[in-house]
């Protein structure tokens, strides 16, 4: 049978919760001990896993758990250009194909629709340095997705300043721990890209605008 | 991009998890700073029991609000940094996603007690000590994070999809098991035989019965 002050405490708990009060597990689960109190935390657990969030207050925030939380997270740099184009992609529902559509006729390069994709393609997984890019062509990026350029220029400016430090110590940064992995194998992309890239002499309007800067 | 628009507080209340994690990326998106961080904010304090709530499932309570906070922290800083950390659409995908952070961050938690266990001894070598050595580790291993599974879970996904709905409406939303047997019902048109609110009641004492059964046994 069901331990019945497990179950009153849940109620108890589910009550609290629904009225809009702090309804803080820990709590509850101080006043039971053993099995008692795993039954409760997984039965708090399975409801609310299926239940609104607990309501907002502000008071209640300031010095919580929560709030240090929150602290933590925002004093990460806020990401790349490649997080950034990412970000508004996904926010404006375009796929790849159509930006870079948008982008090789704005600059005025539609014939060259196939290098401009492989340029932006490389912008937006972060494995093309912003700082060499064109400022036509951060315009015409904030212009496909309704942006001021600034957002674009700061970002840009975080890749700088991450890049001169080691990329694993940036990566821990500005990464969940599981993508630091991930943005080492893209440093040696990176690396390999800049030793690909063609010759100056041999740019044309295209790679100006993506690896000339200005 | 261009139409967003900032929210006050109470319209962040009425958001979804998943909307609001939305309204936070496109903040950041459209350079709205304060605006991103009132969304985290609200997502951070909402959340922050339920990732107690399933970190004090499988870790010693002294220690939860720490682990927890890990979790949550871990979890902000992913949506604070990138864009695609989350992509789903639904309340279920959003708390799955936040679980699966909770536990990666508990079974984290058991490998640097395991380690330490390893040096250390074991706290039953100091019965009535507990305060200072703090609880035993529990028996079940934790340490191995793809076999890692919580006894709650492992017991749902023993029943089939209708004693499952049962067992979430009358035991974890508490509804009556007459409103119990009418939902699942209603969700499931071709059920044979129909769901009474005897059966109702069966299923979800037989499964509070086992979950004591499988937490007795650690």
């Amino acid at each position: 049978m069901p331990n019945s002050e497990v179950d009153r405490m849940f109620k108890e708990f589910i009550e609290e919760h629904k009225a809009g009060g702090s309804a803080e597990p820990l709590e509850y689960l101080h006043k039971l001990e053993g099995t008692d109190r795993a039954e409760l935390a997984a039965l708090i657990a399975g409801y609310l896993e299926r239940a609104p969030r607990r309501q907002w207050n502000a008071e209640a925030f300031r010095g919580s758990v929560a709030e240090r939380a929150v602290e933590e997270a925002m004093a990460e740099p806020v990401g790349t250009v490649s997080v950034l184009l990412r970000s508004w992609r996904d926010r404006a529902k375009l796929r790849r194909d159509q930006v870079v559509a948008r982008l090789a006729e704005a600059l005025g390069v539609a014939q060259e629709e196939e290098k401009v994709a492989f340029y932006y393609h490389r912008l937006e997984r972060g494995l093309l340095d912003p700082r060499q890019v064109s400022s036509r062509v951060f315009e015409a990026l904030a212009g496909i997705f309704g942006q001021g350029t600034e957002s674009l220029r700061e970002a840009a400016a975080n890749w700088a300043e991450a890049m001169e430090g080691p990329t694993e110590t940036f990566a821990r940064r500005t990464m969940p721990s599981e993508d630091v992995e991930v943005a080492a194998m893209r440093a040696e992309a990176l690396d390999f890209a800049r030793e690909s890239a063609p010759a100056r002499e041999q740019w044309d309007e295209v790679d100006r605008l993506f690896l000339g800067g200005d | 991009l261009a139409d967003f628009r900032e929210r006050n507080e109470s319209e962040l209340q009425r958001l979804s998890d998943e909307k609001l994690v939305e309204y936070a990326v496109a903040a950041r998106g459209a350079g709205a700073a304060d605006a991103e961080r009132l969304a985290l904010e609200h997502l951070a304090y909402g959340l922050l029991p339920f990732v107690q709530a399933q970190v004090a499932k499988s870790v010693p309570i002294a220690d939860v609000e720490d682990v927890a906070g890990e979790a949550l922290t871990a979890a902000i800083k992913s949506l604070h940094t990138t864009a695609a950390a989350f992509r789903g659409s639904t309340l279920a995908e959003f708390r799955g996603w936040l679980k699966r952070i909770a536990q990666f961050q508990v079974v984290e938690y058991w490998r640097g007690r395991k380690r330490q266990l390893d040096t250390q001894p074991l706290p039953s070598e100091h019965e009535r000590e507990e305060e200072v050595f703090g609880e035993e580790p529990a028996a079940e291993d934790f340490t191995d994070a793809t076999a890692y599974r919580d006894v709650v879970d492992r017991l749902l996904d023993e029943l089939d999809p209708p004693k499952r709905r049962v067992v979430e409406l009358k035991v974890f939303e508490r509804y009556s098991a007459a409103e119990t047997a009418d939902m699942v019902n209603a969700e499931f048109p071709d059920l044979n035989p129909r769901m009474t609110d005897t059966n109702a009641d069966q299923i979800a004492s037989r499964f509070r019965k086992e979950l004591r059964r499988k937490l007795d046994e650690g």
